[in-house]
Order: structure tokens, then C-alpha cells, then sequence
């Protein structure tokens, strides 16, 4: 009889400590959820779609040679007109891309005002948190006119927002407010870099189509969890097919070398492509 | 007899702790910070945690990541999260294409280098991440995770 019970004692002991631990490992893992999990679907394959934060898309533009254009961003006052999830979550984008258009062109007081657009309409999606009770905020006022610093806290702000998204399982509001972050962008592009032989807008629109192309494949993942999705899908799809028939785009999309494809756009692809950029964007700020 | 009661709790207790060890270095705010020395100098752009369940057959995940013709980019993987190696995997292509090109694994990496970084030198518009998860034969039912983290610049 002893011989059983030292064994089932030392078993307990084990079993006892191991579980003790276990407690304290949950709580942390609560913390931090996954963004993918394997499901095995029975084929043993899973497919995601990475999308780049509105200051990357900003700062590629920057890069190529865009300028800053007073007038062409969104009005910040306007954030208190969004009163549903989903045109907060587009506004948010796009004042978000703005936000970052005017710090890369040093516009301070305008950044300032679209910070606090960005701030507002996160709030209103419940995402407070990410500004860490006002202290990121304080950052971005200290640092303001210095670009390094400022360009450190939105990327923070970036990577806050991302593991947001993560735990609380919105991927779908990531990828709303995504679209509205694109959008804008492209419109910002259309607008300031004009038409002519001298343009970048081809080079730089077709460049996108890989982003593009990611955020209609994880729009279409989320499509039948709201209404306004399909029809955001329609619009960006009315886009990419203009951007497509522009000639070279499509040759650049399946070039080893992409860099070496010339893009050449006539100026009525342009006429069209901007006239749709127009009527996508005004109806996202619409709300 | 007890000899061999001690030495299996032992092996259960040391399944208990592996897998607990997966969970406890699976917060994505602490890899973050860990992973931030290594994207220096580029900026954070985005990333991704993708936590991994052995299956009875070999998994393949892919993660399709847009680039910029304009820009330079950096991957980081953290795999401290991952008990036991998984292949990471570098394309061109996606897993469907006939003709792909690697250009990145850690096939010739120790286990033990839990940080991999890789700078495309070559310009592509996108690039296609592979977690090739081999199959838990014996039923182990090993669980962890992989940080991904893209900077550019």
C-alpha cells in the first residue's frame, strides 16, 4: 500500500507545482493574443495578408518626390460628424494619413489638429488605450518640429494601434480603417502630383497595386461581418481596375524586375483615375 | 515502480513547463521590445504574431507582405515562442507558383538563434513569408509562436 501512495504523492506534488505556475502564465497570455491562429482547415494551408501602416504609404510618397499642398487633406473639424463604427473607422484612416502628410512636411500646427481627429475618433471606437492616458499626446506636443522624435511616436502610435487590433480580435476595423488611411493617400498623390509627361502619380499609383491588391483580399475575408463593406470593396475595385489599365501596370505586376517596367499614362487614364479617387474619397468623408 | 511513477511525472511536468514557457514569451508587447534592437535602423511598420498548434500533418502558413518599389525594407522573426525549430521561408512567389524563388530560410540556422533578420536586397512588388510547421508525429501537441516585424526605411 505505501509503495502505491509515495509515487501518487510525489505525482501530486508534481502535477500541484506545475498547475501553480500555470495561473500567473494565463494572465500574461491574456495580454497578448494572437493574431493568427493555425486552424487546420484540411488541407493544412492558411493565407494572411500584411497591410503597411498610412506613415509608410506617407513617407514612399514623401520619398518619391511629393510635395505638401495646403487644402488638400480632410478637414479636422469634421471628426464629430462620424456617428457609426464604420465611418469612424474610415475617418480615422483617413485623418490618420493626413496626420502623417503634414508631419513629413512639417506642417506642425495642421499635424496637431489632425492628432487630435486621430485621438477623438479613437476614443469613440474605444481605443483610448492606445494613447496611454494622454501620454503619447504629451510626447507628440514636446516634440513637435523635431521630425526623428515625432516620426519615433506616430510609429509607436502604429504599433500600438496593431497590437490593439490583435487583442481585441478587430481585425476587420484594421482593415476599415486601412481603406480609409489608402484612400486618402491616393487622393493626396492624385491631387498634388498634377498631370503632364513629368508626373509620378503613374509610377507612384501603380507602385500601390500590391497594397491595394492585400487590402481587397482582406476587405473580402471581413465582407459579411457589415453592410458597408461590399460596397467599399466595389469602390476600391473601380480603382485598381483604372490603375490596371493604365499601360505597363500590368507587365510591372508580373516583372521579375518591376523597377525596370515603364508606366505611361495618358492624361485622360489620369482625368478618370483622379475624377474616381474624387468620388471615393467625398463619399468616405460623407460618413 | 516508483522509480518509474517519478521519471514519467517528471517528462509530464517537463511537457507542462515547455508548453507553459511557449505561452509566457507569446505577449506581443514583450516581443516587440525584444525585436526592436534588431529593426534598427528602420522604422516599425507592422507586425505579426502568429501562433502556431502542431497538426498531425505539416502545415504550410503564408504571409503575403506588399512592398515598395520606392522603399528599403527588413524582417525580423522572433522564435522564442517556438519549442521546437519551425522552417522559415522567404519567396518571391506565393505557394502556388509554378517557379519560385527563395530568397531567405533558416534552414542553415541553429535553433537556438531566435532572432533571424533579412534585408531583400532585390526589389520585388511583394514577398511571401512560409512557416513550414512539420507534423507532430508523436503526438506531442506542440504549441508557440513566431513575431514577425517589418521595418522600412
Amino acid at each position: 500500500m505505501i509503495r502505491i501512495t509515495y509515487p501518487l504523492l510525489a505525482l501530486s506534488l508534481v502535477l500541484f507545482f506545475g498547475s501553480c505556475g500555470s495561473d500567473s502564465t494565463d494572465q500574461n497570455t491574456d495580454l497578448g493574443q494572437d493574431t493568427t491562429e493555425v486552424v487546420d482547415d484540411g488541407q493544412g494551408q492558411e493565407q494572411t495578408y500584411l497591410l503597411p501602416s498610412p506613415l509608410q504609404i506617407a513617407y514612399i510618397f514623401k520619398k518619391s518626390g511629393l510635395k505638401y499642398v495646403s487644402g488638400t487633406t480632410h478637414d479636422p473639424k469634421k471628426e464629430g460628424n462620424y456617428n457609426t463604427t464604420f465611418s469612424q473607422s474610415l475617418n480615422l484612416g483617413i485623418y490618420s494619413s493626413d496626420l502623417a502628410y503634414c508631419v513629413l512636411n512639417k506642417q506642425n500646427n495642421e499635424a496637431r489638429n489632425f492628432m487630435n481627429a486621430v485621438k477623438s475618433l479613437s476614443d469613440k471606437l474605444g481605443m483610448s488605450a492606445v494613447f496611454d492616458s494622454e501620454s503619447l499626446l504629451k510626447r507628440f506636443d514636446a516634440n513637435l518640429g523635431n521630425e526623428d522624435s515625432i516620426m519615433f511616436i506616430l510609429s509607436e502610435l502604429q504599433s500600438r494601434s496593431d497590437e490593439f487590433f490583435a487583442d481585441n480580435n478587430r481585425q476587420m476595423t484594421a482593415a476599415i480603417v486601412f481603406s480609409g488611411a489608402w484612400v486618402e493617400s491616393m487622393y493626396i498623390a492624385a491631387k498634388v502630383s498634377g498631370k503632364g509627361k513629368a508626373s509620378k502619380l503613374p509610377q507612384q499609383l501603380a507602385d500601390q497595386m500590391g497594397i491595394l491588391e492585400n487590402l481587397l483580399k482582406e476587405l473580402k475575408n471581413h465582407e459579411s461581418k457589415d453592410s458597408g463593406i461590399a460596397g467599399l470593396i466595389g469602390q476600391l475595385t473601380e480603382v485598381r481596375d483604372i490603375i490596371a489599365g493604365i499601360p505597363g501596370v500590368k507587365e510591372m505586376m508580373e516583372s521579375e524586375n518591376p523597377a525596370d517596367v515603364k508606366i505611361e499614362a495618358t492624361d485622360s487614364q489620369l482625368d478618370a483615375l483622379v475624377k474616381k479617387l474624387d468620388e471615393v474619397r467625398n463619399s468616405l468623408i460623407k460618413g | 515502480m516508483f522509480l518509474l511513477v517519478v521519471l514519467s511525472a517528471g517528462f509530464v511536468f517537463a511537457g507542462f513547463k515547455v508548453i507553459q514557457k511557449a505561452k509566457d514569451i507569446c505577449n506581443p508587447i514583450d516581443l516587440k521590445k525584444k525585436c526592436a534592437p534588431s529593426l534598427d535602423p528602420f522604422t516599425y511598420d507592422s507586425a505579426k504574431l502568429s501562433r502556431i498548434t502542431w497538426q498531425k500533418k505539416p502545415i504550410k502558413m503564408e504571409t503575403e507582405v506588399p512592398l515598395s518599389l520606392f522603399g528599403s525594407y527588413r524582417f525580423v522573426f522572433n522564435t522564442e515562442g517556438m519549442p521546437k525549430k519551425i522552417g522559415i521561408n522567404v519567396y518571391n512567389k506565393d505557394k502556388d507558383s509554378k517557379k519560385r524563388d527563395l530568397l531567405f530560410s533558416n534552414a542553415d540556422s541553429l535553433e537556438t538563434n531566435t532572432t533571424l533578420i533579412f534585408d531583400p536586397k532585390k526589389h520585388t512588388r511583394k514577398i511571401f513569408i512560409n512557416y513550414d510547421v512539420p507534423a507532430d508525429t508523436l503526438n506531442l501537441k506542440i504549441k508557440g509562436c513566431v513575431y514577425f516585424v517589418l521595418g522600412y526605411k
